[in-house]
């Protein structure tokens, strides 16, 4: 394909066109973003939280944001729609329309306008439950940041109507400009991403539930914002009605998906936000939690867990579907069938949540038209072919996320990435060219620091004094400017801070905030926006370690702020500018697996332009896609999928190795170094895993009792199985304690159970749940239902095993539907077993340092938005390696996995943040202790001669620092003096009242931040230190801190084997026994110092720690402390 | 879970075969059970599960009190004919001779004296003494059994007779028919059903009538719906009574008004009328047209309207649920305020006064030809 323009043109501009802008802007190309409403975000920023992570949403989604409305590749039309498309693929010219806005660039949010507004709308995405003006400002952190009018509402319309002007008059800038004209704006692009999106069903089409007529009956989007800290109720769950706070709520499923008079297809997210949001019901303290569904269709990695713990939560859950709702005496009451104990429900609720389908964004028909593509019978966009999931009919245009039908955050990121392969294919490409800023910053200069205090809505000011901790902050040494933000993160605030940083000629900033695991980029974003070394920021983290953990507290809170931000603020001056190591990468790619996955990575990425070599240890390629016949649900052809991709494979610039397998991985992002067991060395600067999973077989214990194949025995032997009488059993050893939804199974059974229904035999399904998620799914399970296979549902909350027995030509199932065991006649058992992780993984896992997950599986980056790369920088997954997933949806990884690799290598470098060990050769006394308990061997030399640090090879988990006897190493942002001066900070009033916890950076300091979204209250007095790793303390901190006045000192990391440096946090546990020792030694009760190994999900543990510290703290007296701070004065480190 | 259940393949299969494979597509979601208005003396949603493991010993009993109100089919997601469902149910167990005795005297009436209330054959038309009744009409009123022997349906009949004759049609009657089988039709004895069909089909042509008039909504439906299905389909156009009315009183042939001064009443949609056959404007249109009335609304009007519990077989087999439903649509017609409840169907008729003997609340029950007082 010659391709003659350099821009791909994406058209909506949710996460998934973000996603796609993003990447494909990184790979080389322009982009062009096309989003109907004033601002990009889509639903995804309006949900307070997401499912099973329970991140913030719009915080997860914030720094994409910002990072699409920065990035200057990236050029985004709002209350835009593409109106005409002509050309071919490679060069298409596309018309567009923008509507006014009636507000020009240079608003600033000061918000006079909407304050003098006459005019108050309900606010479409709040449900109508608050208002709006006709110029507004759609949530806090939109972009593009300024307000803009709705024309529609406005009494200016048409212009001169009735003239009000009270805006125009408010506008201090001179912003608001009812002038304004649509512009048609032509592009020329290489390729277009459709990623439109869905929206949800008006519920008043089922009059049934009352929605509509009785305010208390929510869709569960309103119900989101009722959550949501910006919401029309803070918050709160607050019944519409009254404003009263509710005691019992109701959760209703598939209203009107699943459902023949309204949308036949299964909406695919609905049961795991429901879950969600009853998870949330209860942290918000709703007493009683019911939720309705049908089959809890919990398939992605992690749901089923989820699904546990809304259980444990004590949610009632029950199989049933909402069939009315009426009012009696003023209360909802709700009218269902529970089918597990066959009575009918007539119950009282305060609130009902429906979870009504999901449909094609409006305009879709309209949209496919312009393009020239076809809808599926599902009113969505149509996929070309069964297998691709990104291919529209037409050559150059391709489709992503939920516009190709519904479809969670991780699915639709992952599709979004997979689309940009595609279309960067179409694309001329070209290295960005870099604009390297002149730092202000010069070292020796005096400090001049400038604080930056975020409200975070009322996440932060609803319970911390925001203006107090400015005030204070002003008064700290060093401080030139303090001020607080509504919301730091917006681009709108980060464009600002830049400004101020130049305007006050700022060489620090501080921004007391929210976690700098997620929000320290965006912040060295507006630093280097404005000339500062990025490494001059520095975070106090006054959300989730604060305002957030002491909600009933407000003046404890505040004053923990205020410590928090003097320790940042003390701390900054000692910051060092630093510059990302750039290293030069090689632009090979290495695929591991030549299954459908590595397949189709390796090909997409050979066509980006990158060198690919696959390596497959089999003799023949293919994977577990030989073994089929059909796929599910559409049944195609495998083989002539398989011999589709080869065919293309061996027609591509791809170097394909088979037979052989990787021996030894070294080196790091863009310079690996392989060897194979072939002899041969690779350098490459990527690795795509895509080594698949395994099916387990039959247990032999049940082989003994009855002829028993797996579904991959029933796909070799082409669906060829003897006996008239065949039972499947699903789930057979998953969804258990160990294992999950292996995800795939459900279609692929149904799909052979209609296929041996046809051959006249009687079929039956054991079940807990039908899963039939995926696009076209559903019918498939209609079908089934519809010709006669017959399904016997057993108890969801406990494994298949426990519900069925075996016996000879039969199977006894307990049967939930009608309370009875069934015998089923089986001359024929059919094993939908688990897809395991394949034998190689953990080799390779440890190999690449990549970390696995609970079940063995490659742990990805984040389950919601970086489904695709590893943790480690350069390893990125595809396919089944990553998890338990169908072929269509490996194949959208593989995609999606050569774009990311695109993304990574085609510029020529790579950097490397520059935390790396520092040695002070002149304090060096070259003992050789620190290359001892390196855990990357990153530390060269020979005891006595010299000793260097191999920058490359070090991840700066600071072990060195502590082991080293004379204090010459340093982690640049951890050294001695820093953490030092944090602690003087924390402990200059009243230290005897605050005990000291250093954490982790990535499981104890993950913890605090999730005990901070989940909102787990615990004392305020500990104050928090976050270091990489606990290897990191050492005895010179532990005492510095006791020295100083803390009350008790707690020393946290990973559970052993769970260190994110290999096996660091071992030197924790050991130095830990000769700490205790020393300060026994020096007469000090070694009580007051603890260690707590524990996760970053285990917020239980962490909480337990504060408590544990506080209660430590109480127990200490003022004079102990005293002669603790005498006995130590002296002593040397 | 002591009980163990075997499935029957082989029955699940005939269940099948009779419902045209209606069985198998229920995903047993439990929204009929929910809505069903005889709940909890009927689970729709285990006697589809039952057959659907071909058994169907477990609901021998209770698939004889659906009063087939089709209430639950509009609920369905899955959009099964879950009246169907039950007739097959009662076919499959009505083979195996396991049926209430009650069923057997209607039928045996039927086949004897063509009315399933055991009163002679001959005194089907003696409600007609004295009425000038055309022989070559206009419109011919296909008689409903209960109209045509009970005293105060009569009364009714008559009274619509001489309406539509004041209007200028020469009327007429169906004088052959026999009872139009809506009730052996869902007791399952569809072989007898079909000759009742063919029966009454050629009693309809042989009166050469342009317009056929039910009074009631089941011989109605028997009519327009069933009977084509069993290669019976009367030629004439069909119009229920209340169609007929609002046609007559939107053409001004007559004005019709109330005796009795300005009265509150509401309507009740027959399941038969309503749910079944879609006529929901029409009656409504009547009653408003006639003055003196006015016409208010249940909460659970058209097609949420609960029901009489005559239907389905219910009328004979008498059993205590169906009877709580006309009381329950008593007490909410007397929630609103209504002086009389309005209807358009004998059974309701019947079912509703038997009822109001016993509740007392002080409603009037009548059919819409009795608000018509005076016609000019």
């Amino acid at each position: 394909m010659k391709s003659t323009s350099d821009t791909i043109l994406i058209i909506g501009g949710g996460i998934a066109g973000i996603q796609a802008a993003l990447d494909a802007a990184s790979a080389g190309a322009r982009v062009v973003l096309v989003e109907k409403s004033p601002v990009i975000g889509g639903v995804m920023a309006y949900l307070d939280k997401n499912f099973p992570t329970l991140d913030c949403s719009i915080c997860i989604e914030a720094p994409k944001i910002g990072d699409v409305i920065r990035n200057p590749r990236i050029e985004v039309l709002t209350l835009a729609e593409v109106v005409d498309v002509k050309g071919i693929p490679g060069d298409y010219e596309v018309t567009i329309v923008q509507k006014p806005r009636f507000v020009t660039d240079a608003c600033t949010k000061c918000g006079r306008c909407s304050e003098v507004c006459p005019v108050a709308v309900p606010f479409e995405i709040d449900g109508g439950l608050s208002l709006r003006k006709a110029i507004y400002l759609p949530f806090p952190q939109a972009e593009p940041g300024w307000y803009v009018i709705d024309i529609d509402s406005c009494l200016n319309s048409p212009p001169g109507y009735m003239p009000c002007d009270r805006c125009l008059l408010a506008c201090d800038v001179g912003a608001i400009d009812f002038t304004m004209k649509p512009r048609i704006i032509k592009k020329r692009v290489a390729a277009i991403i459709i990623a439109t999106g869905f929206e949800l069903l008006d519920p008043r089409k089922l009059p049934q539930y009352g929605y509509g007529v009785y305010p208390d009956v929510l869709t569960s989007l309103e119900f989101e914002r009722l959550l949501n800290a910006s919401g029309p109720s803070e918050g709160e769950i607050l019944r519409p009605s009254d404003g009263k706070h509710v005691e019992r709520i109701l959760f209703a499923t598939c209203i009107g998906s699943r459902d023949d008079r309204f949308m036949e297809y299964c909406s695919r997210f609905c049961c795991m936000y429901t879950l969600k949001q009853a998870i949330q019901a209860k942290e918000h303290g709703v007493k009683h939690v019911t939720a309705l569904f049908m089959d809890i269709r919990a398939y992605g990695k992690g749901f089923e867990q989820f699904y546990y713990r809304a259980l444990r939560e004590g949610i009632e859950i029950i199989r049933g579907k909402l069939a009315r709702v009426y009012q009696r005496n003023g209360r909802l009451v709700a009218v269902f069938e529970n089918t597990k104990t066959g009575s009918v429900e007539e119950r009282e609720y305060d609130m009902i949540v429906l979870a009504p389908a999901a449909l094609p964004s409006s305009g879709t028909g309209r949209l496919a038209k312009t393009l020239g593509v076809t809808l599926g019978k599902d009113g969505f966009i149509a996929q070309a072919k069964p297998w691709d999931p990104v291919d529209t009919v037409k050559p150059g245009i391709f489709v992503c996320g939920s516009a190709a039908g519904p479809k969670d955050i991780a699915d639709s990121v992952q599709e979004a990435s997979a689309a940009v392969a595609k279309a960067l294919s179409f694309t001329k490409l070209s290295v960005p060219r870099e604009t390297t800023k002149e730092e202000m910053y010069r070292d020796g200069e005096e400090p001049r620091i400038g604080v930056f205090v975020c409200h975070c809505g009322s996440n932060i000011a609803g319970v911390v004094n925001v203006k107090e901790v400015v005030e204070y902050a002003k008064k700290l040494p060093g401080v030139v400017y303090a001020e607080d933000l509504k919301f730091a993160c917006s681009a709108a605030s980060v464009e600002y801070i830049a400004n101020v940083i130049k305007e006050k000629k700022l060489n620090r900033i501080v921004v007391a905030a929210c976690s700098p695991a997620t929000h320290l980029g965006v912040f060295r974003t507006a630093a280097r926006m404005a000339g500062l070394n990025p490494y001059l920021v520095e975070m106090a983290n006054i959300r989730n370690l604060d305002s957030w953990v002491h909600r009933d507290d407000p003046r404890a809170a505040t004053e923990k702020a205020k410590d928090y931000v003097r320790m940042a603020v003390e701390k900054a001056p000692l910051l060092k500018p630093l510059k990302p190591m750039r290293f030069p990468v090689v632009k090979r790619v290495l695929v591991v697996g030549g299954g459908i996955a590595g397949i189709k990575a390796a090909v997409a990425a050979s066509q980006l332009g990158l060198d690919v070599v696959l390596v497959e240890k089999e003799k023949e390629l293919g994977g577990l896609l030989r073994f089929l016949s059909k796929i599910a649900p559409e049944g195609i052809s495998a083989k002539k999928v398989l011999e589709e991709a080869i065919e293309e494979l061996h027609s591509s610039k791809v170097r394909v190795i088979t037979g052989a397998t990787v021996e030894s991985v070294e080196g790091f992002v863009g310079n690996f170094h392989v060897k194979l067991s072939n002899g041969e060395e690779l350098d490459v600067g990527a690795i795509i895993i895509a080594t698949g999973g395994s099916p387990r077989g039959v247990p032999e214990e049940i082989s003994k009792l009855v002829p028993a194949f797996t579904l991959l025995d029933v796909e070799k032997a082409e669906y060829k199985i003897p006996g008239k009488n065949v039972v499947f059993i699903a789930c057979f050893g998953s969804r258990n304690e160990r294992r999950g939804c292996s995800r795939y199974c459900c279609t692929a059974m149904l799909h052979q159970a209609l296929i041996l229904r046809r051959q006249g035999k009687n079929v039956a399904v054991v079940y807990k749940d039908i899963r039939t998620y995926q696009r076209g799914a559903e019918d498939l399970y209609r079908e089934a239902l519809r010709e006669g296979v017959l399904f016997v549902k057993v108890d969801s909350s406990r494994p298949v095993e426990e519900s069925i027995r075996f016996g000879k030509g039969y199977v006894v199932a307990d049967d939930e539907l009608t309370g009875a065991s069934i015998e089923i006649p089986a001359d024929a058992v059919i094993l939908a077993t688990p897809l395991d992780p394949s034998p190689d993984t953990s080799k390779l896992s440890e190999m690449l340092k990549a970390a696995r997950d609970m079940e063995g599986f490659f742990l990805e980056s984040h389950p919601k938005l970086g489904p695709v790369e590893s943790p480690v920088p350069g390893i990125l997954l595809a396919g089944v390696a990553q998890g338990p997933k169908d072929v269509k949806e490996s194949i959208a990884q593989a995609y999606a996995a050569a774009a990311k690799a695109a993304a990574l290598l085609l510029k020529g470098y790579v950097e490397k943040e520059p935390l790396v060990a520092v040695i002070d050769h002149s304090k060096c006394i070259k003992c050789g202790a620190c290359m001892r308990v390196c855990p990357y061997g990153a530390i060269r030399g020979e005891v006595r001669k010299y000793v260097e640090v191999v920058q490359a090879a070090c991840e700066g988990c600071g072990a060195c620092a502590a082991e080293c006897p004379t204090g010459a190493i340093t982690i640049p942002g951890f050294s001695d003096e820093e953490i030092y001066r944090q602690l003087e900070a924390a402990l200059s009033e009243e230290p005897e009242k605050k005990p000291i916890a250093f954490t982790c950076f990535w499981c104890s300091y993950a913890a605090a931040d999730n005990a901070g979204i989940f909102k787990v209250q615990y004392p305020p007095s500990p104050r928090i230190i976050r270091l990489p790793c606990s290897s990191r303390v050492s005895w010179r901190l532990v005492k510095k801190a006791f020295e100083l006045g803390a009350p008790a000192v707690a020393v946290t990391g990973c559970r052993i084997g769970d260190c994110h440096y290999q096996n660091a946090n071992q030197h924790t546990v050991r130095r830990f026994q000769v700490w205790k020792k020393l300060l026994k030694k020096h007469g000090i009760r070694e009580e007051r110092l603890i260690l707590r190994l524990f996760g970053a999900p285990d917020v239980p543990d962490f909480v337990e720690t504060m408590k544990e510290l506080d209660r430590l703290k109480n127990e200490v007296s003022r004079e102990e402390i005293e002669e603790t701070m005498r006995k130590l004065r002296g002593v040397k480190p | 879970m002591k009980r163990i259940l075997r499935v029957r393949y082989d029955t699940r299969e005939e269940l099948a075969k009779i419902t045209k494979g209606a069985i198998y597509y229920c995903y047993q979601c439990g929204t009929c059970t929910a809505s069903c208005l005889l709940s909890p003396v009927l689970s729709t949603r285990k006697l589809l599960r039952y057959m659907q493991l071909g058994l169907i010993e477990p609901v021998a009993e209770q698939v004889w009190s659906c009063v087939t109100c089709r209430y639950c089919e509009l609920q369905c997601p899955h959009q099964i004919p879950i009246v169907e469902i039950v007739r097959g149910a009662r076919i499959k167990l009505y083979e195996s001779k396991r049926v209430p005795e009650q069923v057997n005297e209607p039928l045996w009436s039927i086949y004897e004296e063509g009315n399933p209330l055991a009163m002679p054959r001959r005194e089907r038309t003696m409600w007609a003494k004295g009425l000038k009744l055309s022989r070559k009409p206009d419109i011919a009123i296909y008689v409903c059994c209960l109209s045509a022997y009970d005293r105060r349906l009569q009364r009714t009949l008559r009274k619509l007779i001489e309406i539509i004759s004041s209007a200028g049609y020469n009327v007429g009657i169906v004088g052959d028919a026999m009872c139009c089988g809506d009730v052996v039709y869902h007791i399952g004895e569809t072989g007898f059903f079909e000759e009742l069909a063919k029966t009454n089909v050629e009693a309809i042509e042989a009166v050469g009538a342009s317009i056929i008039v039910t009074l009631s909504p089941h011989c109605h439906y028997a009519l327009v719906e069933l009977y084509p299905r069993f290669g019976a389909k009367p030629s004439t156009k069909v119009l229920h009574y209340t169609q007929l009315l609002a046609q007559i009183l939107r053409e001004g042939r007559i004005e019709a008004k109330y005796a009795h001064g300005n009265t509150r009443v509401t309507y009740h949609d027959p399941c038969y009328l309503g749910r079944w056959l879609g006529i929901y404007d029409e009656p409504r249109s009547v009653i408003r047209s006639i003055e003196g009335i006015e016409l208010v609304e249940m909460p659970r009007n058209r097609e949420n309207s609960t029901c009489c519990g005559g239907g389905g077989g219910s009328m004979w087999l008498e059993n205590r649920a169906s009877r709580k439903l006309a009381r329950n649509r008593l007490y909410e017609a007397r929630s609103i305020e209504a002086k009389i409840l309005v209807t358009a169907c004998p059974y309701c008729i019947r079912m509703f006064e038997d009822e109001e003997r016993v509740a007392r609340t002080g409603l009037g029950i009548n059919d819409i030809v009795e608000l018509v007082s005076r016609v000019h």
